[in-house]
């Protein structure tokens, strides 16, 4: 990972989320509510199934078998 | 003051006079600042320079903001005041964000536009001075020299063999000869005003003085200026299509938002709510921001380049370097060193590149070695200054470095071998002797051109004593190494008991004894070969194109690794052959030799005939319609002139052909990064919009307040979207070919990567919406707005960086 600042801000980021989770006056202002571990758990889990698919489509891509890239490129 | 119409009926004294200035001394620096208060910079103004607070609040001009500020409103008529404060310091926090990066992008290139801007060479309080063009004031004492610009409205005084090309002014392309006399008339045309230099003028030979008349605006380009002000697009190709691609997808958000509105209506939601939902899903999806983040991105990208010796003076041209399909170069100073250095020593019967001992070309320790050392460093005039350079003719540098490599330094050997005489180098015999003190006797250095020295040799030293000269042979040896570029000169010496009474050049430079042939040439730069080779890798044909020898174009390219398989292409082949066989012949002669710059158009516009993207090198006033005609115009900053510069789309300072595949790797990191910033925020939006759109069709509540829209796009989108014009270049970003020029930036399947991971985020998203809703979670619409947060991060972190796509190798 050579991007030291993409990675900051997504510490950041996920920071900011956190606290517009559980802090009450952010909880006010964004109409959200504090989640239970469960539904945490829920949230942090679903976005490696975004992952899984990525890599999955990046290794079709590769084959050749999506998007004909090698056709496009040359 | 008198309006500068006149100035050329009257004399120079009296124009002098009138400008209050002695032209043998020039202004002094009370008056110049004076005078600069008067008449202010020497510009004819470009664009309007906006404040940052005009910046700020040009933000709010944008449709989104104002979209914005309505829903804000409709919040406030909803009864929620703090959705309306909310909204109205996003809104602010977004202009304040805006206006930064639009201040950063344009003192980025304003940055960039000093460092490229043309200077003058004024006589100021007795000096001569170098200072930028745009502090010239009237009274100011100039001078010009071929390829220069004129900086402003001159009175010539003093003309050598000086011609001006004014097309810039009167649209006449043959270059005008100039005097300093007065002319009568003064309702004389301007192209008529042969003692006057104006402003934007290119000098093509010759040289002169003048006397500042007028400046800036009042100039007579100055005062044509609105109707001659460069048709420069101020957009990109790229930022042209994005917005085109922006209008286009407003109108299918507009549709969709439509159906959110009414479907959320049909189920009973309260109408502003929904009309709000419509509006901040609209504000979400319409990439509005993209021309500017993509404008952003290639101002920062081009001021990195400028700190590394690329000054591009188009934007344009960042976006497009890595379209680049074909580079062609000059050979002198860009692919070479511009020095001459020893490469082919011929004695003993063989060819060696170098003298150097560690070399082991020439294990015997022979006397032969030796002297011929000592020749290169004694037989040579070169000096050292105080700070060590070796400066004089490049020559003699070249001899002098040749002897450096066997660690024979001149200054050092010349303390124990003094000389004595020297007899000096003539054109006319094409020889120079010195005569130096070795040990007991005296010893004759001579060199000179093969055909001047050899009839002047009887024998040769070889490492088998000395044998009768074969002169034939090393004549014709001599005449093979100068077709292959090579500069030839031989080498003798002759031993005298003492120094002889007679120092006449018969007397001395007879009964030679030849040490052997060297042959020097202007080598390749260190870094051009690995240039050339990422070129290849790169999918770009280097070409190279020079004025010099056909023999010394086939050496290099031959060391560079350019091909020579199609052979050389000479200026009279090129002349000869039809626009057919050109046109057949271009795309694979890659070395050509012996052109003129009007050929250089012929090659560029055959390559361009054919589909090629090119790039193209040059530094004279004769080069400028080339780089106009080339896809990207190089131009050097070091020898390059003024008029070069100004026709370039980019300077190099350094003057580096590794400079130029540099810029290409820049250009393309730039470009893989604008796109993945596109298919980011893309991406997240079509998250957004199939989970807004689909939720009332599974009979799901709305997913997501206004608030949250806006907070995802504008913050848990917004900030990893910023950092990712920092990433570094991809693994194999030389190692694939070009894009094409006309590709789309949504090609190699990123726009249906951009739908289907959308739906699948959309898909999750409202999965996790209907668990928690069906599980009687108070909770369910937090679920949602988190779990459209956290897949962006990590495609920002995983997805976006290991992006392989283009790196797929054809």
């Amino acid at each position: 990972m050579g991007n030291l600042p993409l990675l900051g801000t997504v510490i950041l980021t996920i920071g900011l989320q956190l606290l517009v989770i559980y802090h009450p006056f952010f909880n006010l202002i964004f109409h959200t509510t504090p989640l239970t571990m469960e539904e945490l758990t829920i949230c942090c889990t679903l976005p490696f199934v975004v992952l899984v698919t990525v890599e999955i489509e990046k290794w079709l891509a590769r084959k050749g078998w999506i998007y004909d890239l090698k056709k496009e490129i040359s | 003051m008198n309006s500068n119409q006149t100035f050329h009926t009257r004399t120079t004294a009296d124009v002098a006079a009138d400008l209050e200035v002695d032209i043998g001394h020039g202004l002094e620096p009370d008056e110049i600042s004076l005078r600069v208060e008067q008449y202010g910079e020497n510009a004819i103004e470009e664009t309007e320079k906006t404040t940052f607070l005009q910046k700020f609040l040009h933000q709010f001009a944008d449709v989104m903001i104002i979209v914005l500020l309505v829903a804000a409103i409709l919040a406030g008529a909803m009864g929620q005041i703090h959705d309306t404060l909310v909204i109205m310091i996003i809104v602010m926090l977004n202009a304040v964000i805006g206006s930064v990066q639009e201040y950063r992008a344009e003192r980025a290139l304003d940055a960039l536009r000093k460092m490229t801007s043309p200077e003058a060479n004024v006589r100021r309080s007795g000096h001569i001075q170098h200072i930028p063009a745009d502090q010239l004031v009237p009274g100011d004492i100039v001078f010009l020299e071929a390829g220069n610009i004129v900086p402003g409205d001159l009175r010539l005084f003093e003309t050598v063999d000086f011609e001006l090309e004014e097309a810039a002014l009167t649209g006449e392309s043959l270059p005008v000869a100039k005097h300093t006399s007065a002319i009568d008339d003064p309702d004389i045309p301007i192209g008529d005003r042969l003692n006057m230099a104006y402003k934007g003028t290119h000098v093509t030979r010759g040289h002169a003085m003048g006397i500042t008349v007028a400046t800036g605006a009042l100039t007579e380009l100055g005062r044509i200026a609105t109707l001659l002000r460069e048709a420069e697009d101020v957009f990109t190709p790229l930022q042209n299509r994005l917005a085109r691609f922006g209008k286009r997808i407003a109108v299918a958000i507009l549709i969709i938002a439509t159906i959110i509105f009414i479907s959320g209506l049909l189920r009973g939601e309260e109408i502003l709510l929904m009309l709000l939902t419509a509006l901040s899903l609209a504000v979400a999806a319409i990439p509005e921001a993209l021309p500017a983040v993509v404008a952003i991105s290639l101002a920062i990208g081009a001021n990195k380049m400028g700190r590394r010796n690329a000054l591009m003076r188009r934007l344009s041209a960042v976006e497009t370097l890595g379209s680049v399909t074909y580079i062609c170069s000059d050979k002198t100073g860009t692919l070479t060193l511009n020095e001459m250095r020893l490469a082919v020593i011929h004695a003993d019967g063989r060819d060696i590149n170098s003298l150097s001992k560690t070399g082991n070309q020439h294990e015997d320790q022979h006397e032969l070695w030796q002297w011929l050392t000592r020749a290169l460093a004694l037989c040579t005039n070169v000096n050292r200054d105080f700070k060590h350079q070796i400066t004089g003719d490049p020559t003699e540098i070249a001899l002098y470095l040749g002897a450096m490599d066997a660690e024979c330094d001149k200054f050092e050997l010349e303390e124990s071998l003094p000389r004595l005489a020297e007899l000096p180098f003539h054109a006319d015999r094409r020889t120079m002797t010195t005569l130096n003190q070795v040990d007991d006797s005296v010893i004759a250095f001579s060199k000179g051109a093969p055909e001047a020295i050899l009839p002047l040799c009887r024998h040769q030293l070889t490492t088998q004593g000395e044998i009768d000269l074969n002169s034939e042979a090393l004549l014709q040896q001599s005449s093979d190494l100068a077709n292959h570029g090579y500069r030839v000169l031989a080498i003798a010496m002759r031993k005298f008991p003492k120094l002889p009474a007679d120092l006449s050049v018969e007397s001395v430079e007879s009964e030679l004894t030849l040490l052997g042939l060297v042959g020097l040439i202007d080598p390749p730069r260190p870094e051009a070969t690995q240039a050339i080779e990422d070129c290849r890798s790169a999918g770009i044909t280097p070409v190279m194109i020079t004025g010099d020898h056909p023999g010394t174009a086939q050496a290099i390219a031959q060391q560079l690794g350019i091909s020579i398989d199609n052979g050389v292409l000479t200026g009279e082949d090129l002349e000869r052959l039809s626009e057919d066989d050109l046109l057949k012949k271009v795309k694979d002669v890659h070395v050509y030799a012996r052109v003129s710059p009007t050929q250089k158009i012929k090659i560029v516009t055959a390559l361009q005939t054919r589909g090629k993207y090119v790039a193209m090198t040059g530094d004279g006033v004769n080069d400028a319609s080339a780089l106009k005609q080339a896809n990207i115009g190089v131009a050097m900053g070091l020898k390059g002139t003024d008029v070069a510069r100004e026709a370039s789309d980019m300077v190099l300072t350094d003057d580096n052909f590794a400079t130029i595949v540099r810029a290409v790797r820049e250009g393309r990191r730039i470009f893989d990064n604008i796109r993945k910033f596109i298919r980011y925020t893309m991406t997240s939006n079509s998250g957004e919009i199939w989970t807004l759109f689909l939720a009332p069709f599974l009979g799901l509540p709305l997913p997501l307040l206004p608030i949250q829209i806006l907070w995802i796009n504008l913050v848990t989108d917004g900030l990893p979207g910023l950092a990712m014009s920092a990433e570094p270049q991809e693994r194999g970003i030389m190692q694939r070919p070009p894009r094409p020029p006309e590709e789309s930036i949504f090609a190699h399947g990123m726009w249906q990567q951009i739908v289907w991971t959308g739906l699948l985020i959309g898909g999750l998203s409202l999965s996790a919406q209907a668990w928690a809703y069906h599980s009687g979670s108070q909770n369910w619409q937090t679920v949602v707005f988190t779990v459209l947060t956290f897949p962006q991060l990590v495609n920002a972190l995983v997805f976006v960086p290991n992006e392989n796509h283009s790196s797929v190798s054809a």
